[in-house]
């Protein structure tokens, strides 16, 4: 196995590692610092491994043996000769392809919801502050993190809570838009649409994001406030059936209520910056290698071209 | 610990509370339908301010010279069919969305109600 080919497999060991271990950060420490964990750590994560599966492609760009050199984890698997090489690039090309495919697919998807979001707040001639109230009877809130950014309430909501509780929902939604939520959640997502290593990832981060908002409630207005206002509204609200699935979390059915619920009946999670080393370094590990075989790619794609004369010497 | 809160976030509380009365409120029941202490003037403040931005309408309490408030209501209505037209449009790309209460599955109600019962026996 060559140098490039050893980076090539720590990167991948890393990503794969940082999946595993990504998930459980909400166990490990706070849930804002597991948010930025998880955001950070998935687009690194997901940027290695692309830059490993487009190095290992190379080949099927052309058979020149710097190129096969690059690629070729081990010589014996990726014997040149026999040709066993350019299949292992072909299939990488393919698996490229295909998730840089699904992964722009994904940024349509956002950018769409985001336009969505934006033009169905503008167009509520009502909103001129950051609450917008639906005259319904049927409970149900949310916040639209498009721009501008909203907090939508029915009545009913409003009318089934004391004012303590009121108060945990609006901050609740409140720090969703003012710590912009939906940019981590739409890292987490589009970084496992790009790797699915990280197919965990998403769910992790949706869960850890509500978490976040509980804790500010809760210290907006108390632990207790916050936990009975999460679950009067369970049963208030029929949720996955009801909801008109903006899907809000789509990527995470599993924002369990009795997760945040159970949370809540204990006192706020310390920040333990030693149990943040391991994962943190995984992300920062698997970035490295990228960013130094990215380097070598660039210096032979370059010396490639500069031998073959496609490029036009530097003056 | 007490976050200090802007005045987007009061003006929204103050609307809150509004909307969960049946009644126009004067600045004194909409003060004590709000949690914590808040000064008289600050509600007042918020309450010119919303009525400015024509989120409020006001009349005058017979006999007295305060006003009573109430959200305006037609807007609202034009709000939720834009709202709702924009739901029913969206499909599964809302990271852009976020609910309080995300969605609750059957095993996650079942787990709240587990939780919810343990607490009850232990009273």
């Amino acid at each position: 196995m060559n140098a490039d080919g050893a980076l090539a497999a720590a990167a991948l060991a890393c990503v794969a590692a940082f999946g595993l271990v990504a998930p459980r950060l909400m166990r490990a420490t706070r849930p804002a610092c597991a948010v930025w964990l998880l955001s950070l750590g998935s687009v690194a994560s997901a940027t290695a491994g692309t830059v490993v599966l487009a190095m290992l492609s190379l080949p099927v760009f052309g058979r020149d043996d710097a190129l096969m050199d690059l690629a070729g984890l081990s010589p014996r698997v990726l014997d040149k000769d026999t040709g066993s090489g350019l299949a292992i690039a072909a299939v990488c090309a393919v698996a490229l392809t295909t998730l840089l495919g699904r992964f722009l697919r994904a940024v349509v998807g956002h950018r769409h919801a985001f336009r969505a979001a934006s033009q169905a707040a503008r167009a509520c001639s009502a909103v001129r502050g950051q609450l917008l109230v639906l005259p319904q009877d049927a409970p149900d809130v949310y916040a639209l993190g498009g721009r501008p950014a909203v907090i939508v309430a029915t009545r009913g909501l409003l009318r089934s809570l004391p004012a303590i509780e009121r108060r945990a929902v609006l901050v609740h939604e409140h720090a969703h838009i003012a710590r912009r939520h939906h940019r981590h959640l739409a890292a987490a997502t589009l970084s496992a649409a790009l790797n699915p290593l990280l197919l965990r990832v998403p769910a992790a981060s949706a869960f850890a994001v509500e978490r976040w908002a509980d804790e500010l409630a809760a210290s907006s207005t108390s632990r207790a406030a916050t936990r009975s206002a999460l679950t009067r509204l369970a049963g208030l609200v029929p949720a996955a059936s009801k909801a008109p699935s903006p899907a809000a979390l789509a990527a995470a059915a599993t924002t369990s209520i009795a997760g945040r619920v159970a949370a809540l009946r204990q006192a706020p999670p310390p920040l333990s910056p030693m149990r943040l080393i391991f994962p943190a370094g995984l992300a920062v590990g698997s970035i490295l290698a990228a960013a130094v075989l990215t380097g070598h790619i660039v210096d032979l794609l370059a010396a490639t071209a500069a031998a073959t004369g496609k490029v036009l010497p530097h003056h | 610990v007490v976050e200090r809160r802007g005045p987007g976030e009061l003006e929204a509380e103050v609307l809150a509370a509004l909307w969960s009365a049946e009644e126009p409120l004067t600045p004194a029941e909409v003060r004590d339908r709000l949690p914590g202490d808040l000064a008289y003037t600050t509600v007042l403040t918020i309450l010119r301010r919303l009525h400015d931005k024509e989120l409020l309408t006001r009349e005058l309490v017979d006999g007295t010279r305060a006003y009573a408030y109430a959200p305006v209501m037609d807007q609202a209505d034009h709000a939720a069919e834009q709202m709702h037209a924009f739901l029913g449009a969206s499909d599964d790309h809302g990271a852009v969305l976020a609910r309080f209460l995300g969605r609750l599955d059957a095993a996650d109600r079942r787990k709240l109600s587990a939780l919810l019962g343990e607490r009850r026996r232990r009273r």
